[in-house]
C-alpha cells in the first residue's frame, strides 16, 4: 500500500510537471494579452505533429526537434496574431472567444484534412523504459521530458528578467499605456509574446510526443486541464503555473486512487472552484509581476 | 404611385417571390427516378475513432463497387446501389439527427451503422418511428437487441458471444495448465458499451467460477492511465481484460510497459482489434489477446475468402480486417433482401419498400455459401429480437513470431495455442 | 432594435410589412420545407431561447457564464427522470425541471459570485464541468450511458413525435413567451439594475442597488428558463447522456450564437442562433457526408472558416453592425 501511495505521488508530480509546462503559453498569453485562447491546446497538437514528422522523414529523435518545433509555431504564432487576435483586442472578451474558437476549429480541423485521423507515436530508445528508485518506477520519457521542460522554463524565466526584449514585454503587460510613452510598440510585443507563448506550448508538444499518442483531436483532452492549472497557479507567474500544475497532478493521482478512477477530475474542480471563490486570481498572482 | 413607395412596393414583390419559388421547389413533385438505390450509411468520420470509420468505409465502398459493377439491383432493372455517408463523430445527438436526415432529406431504403453503441442506441429511435430498416453490422452492446424496437438488426456478435468465447477459451487454458487462471479484473470505460460490457463479464466469470477482483472504469479521452494501471497492479488479477477503443488502448498498453506490469493473461476488445493499435505500438502488442470478429487467418479455412481479400488488396493497398469485413457483409445481406424486395415493391413507394425490406430479413435464411459471407460465422438468421443468431466471434492471440494475430479459438477455427502465461516486461 | 423597429415603423409602413412576411414565412417552415430544414431551424430556436436566458447576465449584467449548459442538462435530467421513472408527463415536467434548475441557480450563485471578470467565467465552467463529472459517475441516472425514452405512439400528452414539426412550434412558443418576460423584466427595474452594476459595480451600490442580490436574480431567471427548454429537448430527442447536454462545448456555441448576433441588443442572441445553426447544419449535410470521407472533418473547418471571418468583419455581432449603418435618427443609442 506504501509504495502505491508513493507511485501516486511521484507520478502526479511528473505528470504535473509536464501539465504545467503545456500550460506555461496559455498563462502567458493571458496574464500578458489578457485574452481566453481556447485554441491554444491545438499548437500543443501541432509541436506533437512537427516532432512526428521530423521523426518519420528524417528519422530525428523528438527531442533533438524541440527546436523546430518550437520555431514553427513561434511563426505561425505570430501570424495569427497579427490577422486575428490583434483585431479583437479591444473588442469584448466574447468575440475573443468566438476568435480564437474558430482558430481552433480551423487548426484542428485542417491537420485532420492533411493527415487524416490515425493516432501515430514516436518510437525511440527510451520509450516506455523505466528507471527503478526503490519500488517507484520513473519513466524515462516522463523524466526526460520533465527535466528539459524545467530547463525550458529556466531559459524563459532568464529571457524574461535579463534582456531588454523581455523586460519590455513585462513592461508592456503591466501598463500598456506608459510602456508606449516609453516607446514600445505595443502590436509588435503583443505580436512576441503571443509567438512565444505558442512557441513554447509546440515544444511542449514535441516533448509529449515521446510520452502520448499524436492525433488532430488530441487538444480536446488537454485544453480543460490546461485551464484548470494555470487558474490554480495563478497568473503571470511562472512558479505558480508549476505549482499549479503539481497539483493537479498529484490531486488528480491520489484521488483516483483513493476514491474511484473515474471520479479523478472532482477533487481537481471542486478544488479549482474552492480557490476561484477565495482567491480568484489564483495562489501565486502578483499583480504584473512575472 | 411616388418612386419611393414603388421602390418599397419592389422590395415587398420581390420578398415574396423569393418565399413563394422557396415553396414551390420543395413541393414541387420529384420526377420517379430509380436508377439508384440509396442506402444511409453512420461511420464516424471524425472523433476520437475516425481510424475506424476510415476503414468501414472502405469496406462499404468496397461492397458497393463489387454489387454495381456486377449488375446492380437486377430485379429494379440494374440500379445502382448508392451509399450516402454520414459522419456522427461519435456523438448520440448528432447521429441521431444524421439519421434523420438521411430518412428524411436523403430517402434512404435502409440504414446501416453506427460502430459506438451509444450512437446506435439513439440513431436507431428515428429509424424505428419513421419505420426504416437499420442493420447495425458492428456494435456489441446486447441492450441493443433487447429493446423490443421492430426494425433493428443486428449481423455481428454480441458482447455475450464475444465474452462467452473468451471464457470458453480461459477454461480451454485451465483445462490444459489447471489453476492458472483463477481470479479476474475488468478494467473498462464507462461508455454504454463498457458498462454492458461490463456486467457481461461479471456474469459470465461467476457462471464459470472465477472470481472478480477489481473493476476499474475510466472515462475515453483521458491524459493519463498511469492510476489506472497501478491500482490494477496493486490487485494483480490472473486475467485482465482491457476494454478501450484505440487511443485509449494506445496509451493503456504503454503505461502498462512503463510501470512494468504484465498479468498472466491480458485480453481486450474494440481497440486491441485495429491495426491502428497494434501499429502504434508494435512489440508491446505481443501475446495480447483479442476477441475478435474477423481475422486474415480466416483465409485458411475457406478459400473464397482469399479470393475477396486479394481483390480487396489490390485496390486498397491493405488487407481486410474486422472493420472492413463486417461492413462489406451489412452491405450485401441488404443487398440481398433489397434484390428480393424489388421483385414486389419499389423504392418509388418508400413507405412499403422499407416494410418489405423488413419483412425480407425476418424472413432471411443464409448459410456459409455466399462468397461474400466472409466472416467465419454459420451465416445469417436473425432472432425475433433481430439478432442474427448465427454469428459468433473468435479469439485470437499476437504471436511474437510473427506479429500477428493468430486465431486460438474456437478449436475448429484454430490456428494456433494459446501462450500462457505472457511473459514479464523485462524477460521479453 | 425593437425600439427602432417602433420608431422607424411609425415612420413607415415598410417594416411592418417586412416583419409581417418574415412572421409568414417562419411559421410555414415546417409546411414547406423538408423535416430536415423543420429540424434546424427548431433547433436554431432551442439555442436561441438558451442564448436569450444566458445575455440576461451576459449582456445586460456583463458576466459572461460558460456554466449556463448546467441549467440545461439540469433541466433535461429532471424531466426525462420524471417521464422514465415517474411517469410524469412533460408538460407538467418541463415546469419542475424549470424550478429545479433555478434552485440550482440560486444555490450556485453564492459561491460563483464572489468572483469577477475572467474568473467568473472560469469558476462558471469548473462548476458546470463538476456537475457533468457527478452524472458520469451517478449510477442511477445512467451514468456515462444516458438514459433512453422508448418509444411510444404519437400523442400530446406525452409529446412524442416522429418528426420535428410540433416540436418546432412547441419551442417557437418557448421562445417567444420567454421573448415576451425577458423583454419585460428588461426593460423594467431589474433591467435597469443589471445594467448598472454592468457599468460600474460601485456606483451601483452608492446608488442603493445591492449587486449580488440582481446579479442573483438574473442567474436565477436565467437559469430558469434554461432548465425549461432542457425538458424540452428532453422529449424531442428522447436520450440524454451527461456529454450531449453537460458538456462546455455547448455553452461556447450558445455564446457564439450570442456574439455573432450582438449582445448588447435584446434579439441579438436570437438573430445570432438563426444564423448560426442553420448554417452549421448546412455546411455539416453539404460537407460532411461526401466530402468528409474524403477529407476528414471538412465540415467543421468551413464552419471555423466562415466563423471566424463573421467576427472579424462584425466583432459588434450582426445587429450591431446594423444598428451601425442606420441613420443616426433612426438609432436609439446605448443599451436596449
Amino acid at each position: 500500500m506504501q509504495a502505491a501511495i508513493l507511485q501516486m505521488i511521484v507520478t502526479g508530480v511528473l505528470l504535473g510537471l509536464l501539465y504545467a509546462f503545456a500550460s506555461v503559453g496559455l498563462n502567458l498569453i493571458w496574464g500578458i494579452i489578457g485574452i481566453i485562447n481556447f485554441s491554444h491546446a491545438e499548437y500543443l497538437m501541432l509541436g506533437m505533429f512537427t516532432a512526428y514528422w521530423l521523426y518519420q522523414l528524417l528519422g530525428l529523435d523528438p527531442l533533438l526537434s524541440l527546436p523546430v518545433a518550437f520555431v514553427m509555431t513561434f511563426l505561425l504564432g505570430a501570424v495569427v496574431q497579427r490577422f486575428a487576435i490583434n483585431r479583437v483586442l479591444n473588442a469584448p472578451p466574447l468575440t475573443q472567444v468566438a476568435v480564437t474558437f474558430a482558430l481552433l476549429l480551423i487548426i484542428r480541423y485542417t491537420a485532420l484534412m492533411l493527415w487524416g485521423p490515425d493516432s501515430r507515436s514516436t518510437i525511440t530508445w527510451y520509450s516506455e523504459k523505466s528507471l527503478s528508485v526503490g519500488s517507484v518506477l520513473i519513466s524515462y520519457s516522463m523524466l526526460i521530458s520533465s527535466i528539459l521542460a524545467a530547463l525550458s522554463t529556466l531559459l524563459l524565466f532568464l529571457f524574461l528578467t535579463r534582456t531588454d526584449t523581455g523586460i519590455a514585454l513585462r513592461a508592456t503587460a503591466q501598463d500598456r499605456v506608459t510602456a508606449q510613452l516609453y516607446g514600445m510598440d505595443a502590436t509588435k510585443m503583443y505580436t512576441l509574446a503571443f509567438a512565444i507563448a505558442v512557441g513554447i506550448t509546440g515544444l511542449a508538444g514535441a516533448l509529449f510526443s515521446t510520452i502520448y499518442w499524436i492525433m488532430p483531436e488530441v487538444g480536446a483532452i488537454f485544453s480543460v486541464l490546461m485551464y484548470t492549472v494555470v487558474v490554480l497557479g495563478g497568473l503571470r507567474s511562472l512558479l505558480g503555473c508549476f505549482v499549479g500544475g503539481i497539483i493537479v497532478g498529484v490531486v488528480e493521482c491520489l484521488s483516483a486512487f483513493y476514491i474511484t478512477p473515474s471520479m479523478k477530475d472532482v477533487p481537481v474542480f471542486l478544488l479549482l472552484l474552492i480557490i476561484l471563490v477565495i482567491k480568484p486570481s489564483g495562489l501565486f498572482a502578483r499583480k504584473g509581476a512575472l | 404611385m411616388s418612386p419611393i413607395t414603388k421602390k418599397y412596393a419592389a422590395t415587398i414583390i420581390a420578398v415574396v417571390i423569393i418565399v413563394a419559388a422557396i415553396a414551390m421547389y420543395y413541393m414541387w413533385p420529384k420526377p420517379e427516378v430509380i436508377s439508384e438505390v440509396k442506402i444511409g450509411v453512420l461511420v464516424p468520420l471524425t472523433g476520437t475513432a475516425a481510424e475506424v470509420g476510415k476503414l468501414e468505409k472502405m469496406g462499404y465502398d468496397f461492397a458497393v463497387d463489387e454489387i454495381n459493377a456486377a449488375g446492380g439491383v437486377k430485379s429494379l432493372g440494374g440500379a445502382k446501389l448508392k451509399l450516402i455517408y454520414a459522419d456522427h463523430g461519435g456523438d448520440p445527438k448528432t447521429g441521431a439527427l444524421e439519421c434523420e436526415r438521411l430518412i428524411t432529406s436523403e430517402n434512404v431504403v435502409a440504414i446501416s451503422g453506427a460502430y459506438f453503441s451509444a450512437v446506435a442506441k439513439t440513431s436507431s429511435d428515428p429509424a424505428e418511428r419513421y419505420e426504416v430498416p437499420y442493420l447495425c453490422p458492428d456494435c456489441v452492446s446486447p441492450g441493443l437487441t433487447e429493446r423490443g424496437y421492430k426494425w433493428f438488426f443486428r449481423t455481428c456478435p454480441t458482447d455475450v458471444h464475444l465474452i462467452g468465447g473468451c471464457f470458453d477459451l480461459i477454461d480451454y487454458i485451465n483445462e490444459k495448465k489447471p489453476g492458472t487462471i483463477k481470479t479476474v479484473g475488468i478494467l473498462i470505460e464507462d461508455s454504454e458499451w463498457g458498462l454492458s460490457c461490463r456486467d457481461v463479464i461479471k456474469e459470465y466469470a461467476s457462471e464459470h467460477g472465477y472470481e472478480v477482483t477489481k473493476i476499474v472504469t475510466f472515462h475515453t479521452g483521458t491524459a493519463s492511465f498511469d492510476v489506472e494501471v497501478a491500482t490494477m497492479k496493486e490487485a494483480n488479477p490472473d486475467f485482465l481484460f482491457t476494454g478501450a477503443y484505440t487511443t485509449d488502448n494506445i496509451l493503456l498498453t504503454k503505461t502498462l510497459k512503463r510501470l512494468d506490469y504484465a498479468p498472466k493473461m491480458i485480453a481486450g476488445e474494440a481497440g486491441t482489434e485495429q491495426p491502428g493499435w497494434w501499429e502504434a505500438v508494435g512489440d508491446l502488442s505481443y501475446y495480447y489477446f483479442s476477441v475478435m470478429k474477423y481475422n486474415w487467418d480466416i483465409m485458411k479455412a475457406a478459400p473464397k475468402i482469399k479470393e475477396v481479400n486479394d481483390a480487396f488488396e489490390a485496390k486498397y493497398g491493405v488487407e481486410i480486417s474486422n472493420e472492413i469485413a463486417r461492413p462489406y457483409v451489412s452491405i450485401y445481406t441488404l443487398y440481398t433482401v433489397i434484390e428480393e424486395a424489388g421483385k414486389v415493391a419499389s423504392p418509388t413507394d418508400l413507405k412499403t419498400f422499407r416494410r418489405v425490406i423488413r419483412d425480407n430479413l425476418v424472413k432471411l435464411d443464409i448459410g456459409t455459401e455466399p462468397r461474400w459471407m466472409i466472416m467465419p460465422w454459420k451465416g445469417i438468421k436473425f432472432d425475433e429480437k433481430g439478432q442474427n443468431e448465427r454469428a459468433y466471434a473468435l479469439m485470437v492471440q499476437m504471436m511474437p513470431s510473427d506479429g500477428k494475430y493468430h486465431t486460438v479459438w474456437p478449436k475448429e477455427l484454430a490456428t494456433a495455442e494459446p501462450m500462457v502465461p505472457m511473459p514479464t516486461w523485462s524477460e521479453r | 432594435m425593437i425600439e427602432t423597429v417602433k420608431t422607424l415603423a411609425k415612420k413607415d409602413k415598410r417594416l411592418i410589412v417586412v416583419s409581417l412576411v418574415i412572421a409568414f414565412i417562419i411559421l410555414a417552415i415546417p409546411f414547406v420545407g423538408n423535416p430536415f430544414i423543420t429540424h434546424s431551424f427548431m433547433l436554431a430556436f432551442l439555442y436561441a431561447s438558451l442564448a436569450l436566458s444566458w445575455n440576461l447576465l451576459c449582456g445586460y449584467c456583463g458576466f459572461f457564464s460558460l456554466g449556463h449548459h448546467a441549467y440545461f442538462g439540469i433541466g433535461a435530467y429532471v424531466t426525462m427522470i420524471l417521464m422514465l421513472f415517474y411517469d410524469v408527463n412533460p408538460w407538467i415536467g418541463v415546469i419542475i425541471s424549470g424550478l429545479a434548475a433555478a434552485i440550482l441557480a440560486a444555490a450556485a450563485s453564492l459561491p460563483l459570485f464572489r468572483a469577477v471578470g475572467r474568473w467568473f467565467t472560469l469558476a462558471t465552467l469548473a462548476f458546470a464541468e463538476t456537475i457533468k463529472l457527478i452524472f458520469i459517475n451517478w449510477d442511477a441516472v445512467g451514468a456515462a450511458r444516458g438514459l433512453q425514452l422508448p418509444v411510444k405512439p404519437e400523442s400530446l400528452y406525452w409529446l412524442t413525435f416522429a418528426g420535428p414539426e410540433i416540436y418546432y412550434y412547441l419551442i417557437l412558443g418557448l421562445l417567444i413567451i420567454e421573448a415576451i418576460i425577458l423583454y419585460r423584466i428588461v426593460r423594467g427595474k431589474i433591467g435597469y439594475c443589471l445594467q448598472v452594476i454592468r457599468e460600474d459595480e460601485f456606483t451601483a451600490m452608492s446608488a442603493g442597488i445591492n449587486p449580488l442580490r440582481y446579479k442573483t436574480i438574473a442567474m436565477i431567471i436565467g437559469g430558469l428558463f434554461a432548465g425549461i427548454t432542457g425538458g424540452f429537448y428532453t422529449t424531442k430527442y428522447r436520450f440524454i447522456d451527461p456529454f450531449s447536454t453537460m458538456d462546455w462545448i455547448l455553452s461556447v456555441e450558445v455564446a457564439v450564437c450570442g456574439i455573432v448576433g450582438g449582445l448588447f441588443s435584446f434579439a441579438g442572441p436570437i438573430v445570432g442562433s438563426l444564423i448560426v445553426i442553420p448554417v452549421s447544419f448546412y455546411v455539416r449535410s453539404v460537407f460532411g457526408g461526401p466530402l468528409g470521407g474524403k477529407f476528414f472533418g471538412v465540415h467543421r473547418l468551413i464552419y471555423g472558416c466562415i466563423l471566424i471571418a463573421v467576427v472579424l468583419v462584425m466583432p459588434e455581432g450582426v445587429l450591431g453592425w446594423i444598428e451601425k449603418r442606420l441613420p443616426m435618427s433612426a438609432r436609439i443609442s446605448g443599451e436596449e
